[in-house]
């Protein structure tokens, strides 16, 4: 099971030629994170007003300072790194309307899991409910993992914590959705 | 990976299971686990369990939006100082302005650009010396038909209904269904619309209550 986009394009030769300053290099390099940030901000932060915001910033910052990229990791630990960095910043200065988009099926399902579920099951929409109880950091390793692929290594380097942490993390959050899927087969 | 005891083991294997799914483990790490899910059933279970979750991680996001359109966006907003930065010309900014600005902002651009377009002019710089972006407008970067435009739209939750329906009676559109988990809704633009897909977008853009306006792949 391969979630990782085989784009067929070389990253690290538009990233060079955006530190010549190539705009149209710019352009190739931003299609191509672009739907991956979409999604990985998407569900780390659950606030889609961040989204499109949060995905120029990353970008933007590519364009601006390349040079800050030192080869010590994949280009895309680099530029998921600013993208977390950043959502975290943005979530921190949003905190009265974090997760505010589940609040009311959160606030019913913590007294009863199964008081939501049957409804959101016929929407298929139980895996978003479950990911609203976790936090942003474990929503992350989940994400990273699942979808884009990355190894634990990568993901302490993009979340700047010891891979122990990222072990641990998912574990938790894999307990907490086993928690909802289970409830969701009975 | 040192382990003392088959506990210790056992505990160290259930860690490693998501990226034994991904395929992301060392070799040895792989067969240490291949070899562990042999003999152990909780952990070929949980296994399992993490393989169905995957899938489901993994389905297609139902936000689908154009990284076309929010490329000329983004250049919209940085507008004249999208220039060469080896020549010591303007820098460009290292904040951008705020949404609402923004909204604004695209509404005025994506119309002055399209005029532009109609008389022929190009606002980008020719000299070698600046980045020459080949531009194109909002209303050139997704072609899409208004008889058949859909769009994906999240709206602020303190927006009601009554502001909802009658800012879609004015680009004359109907929701399709519900919003989904994350609150966006499908948005078809009527047949006898007198607006273009990229005009209801920027319309719709321009109103405080949308958080998000995206034409959706088709």
């Amino acid at each position: 099971m391969s979630t990782k986009a085989v784009s067929g394009v070389d990253e690290y030769a538009l990233l060079g030629a955006i530190v010549d300053g190539d705009a149209k290099a710019f352009e190739a390099f931003y299609k191509l994170y672009y739907s991956r940030l979409l999604r990985f901000i998407l569900r780390t932060t659950r606030q889609p007003e961040l989204v499109e915001e949060l995905i120029q910033e990353t970008l933007l910052l590519v364009w601006q300072q390349p040079q800050r990229f030192t080869y010590n990791s994949k280009i895309s630990t680099w530029v998921f790194g600013i993208a977390y960095r950043k959502a975290l910043k943005a979530m921190s200065k949003n905190a009265k309307r974090f997760n505010d988009l589940d609040m009311d099926e959160l606030s019913e399902t913590i007294d009863d899991p199964m008081a939501d579920l049957a409804q959101n099951i016929e929407n298929q929409d139980w895996l978003n409910i479950a990911l609203a109880h976790l936090s942003a950091d474990q929503r992350a390793v989940i994400e990273l993992t699942f979808f884009h692929g990355m190894s634990y290594q990568e993901i302490a380097q993009i979340l700047d914590c010891p891979e122990n942490t990222v072990k641990t993390r998912m574990f938790h959050a894999r307990k907490k959705l086993h928690a909802f899927a289970t409830a969701m087969e009975h | 990976m040192p382990t003392t005891t088959a506990s210790d083991l056992h505990r160290e294997i259930q860690q490693l299971l998501p990226w034994y799914i991904n395929q992301t483990l060392s070799y040895e790490q792989h067969q240490q686990v291949e070899q562990h899910l042999k003999q152990c059933l909780v952990c070929r279970r949980e296994w399992l369990n993490l393989q169905k979750l995957a899938e489901q991680i993994i389905a297609p996001s139902d936000l689908e939006v154009s990284a076309e359109a929010s490329f000329a966006r983004l250049r919209m907003r940085l507008g004249k100082h999208c220039q060469a930065k080896s020549v010591s010309s303007t820098p460009i900014p290292t904040s951008l302005p705020s949404r609402r600005y923004q909204r604004a902002a695209i509404a005025s651009l994506s119309l002055a650009a399209s005029l532009l377009l109609l008389i022929g002019l190009s606002i980008w710089p020719t000299e070698k010396a600046m980045v020459n972006f080949e531009y194109t407008t909002l209303s050139a970067s997704q072609p899409i038909q208004s008889e058949h435009a859909l769009l994906k739209v999240v709206f602020a939750k303190e927006m009601s209904s009554e502001v909802m329906d009658e800012l879609l009676a004015r680009i004359q559109a109907q929701k399709i269904g519900q919003a989904n988990s994350m609150g966006a809704f499908t948005i078809k633009l009527d047949t006898a619309s007198h607006l273009t897909t990229d005009q209801a977008l920027a319309l719709l853009r321009s109103h405080r209550g949308v958080l998000l306006a995206e034409p959706v792949r088709q």
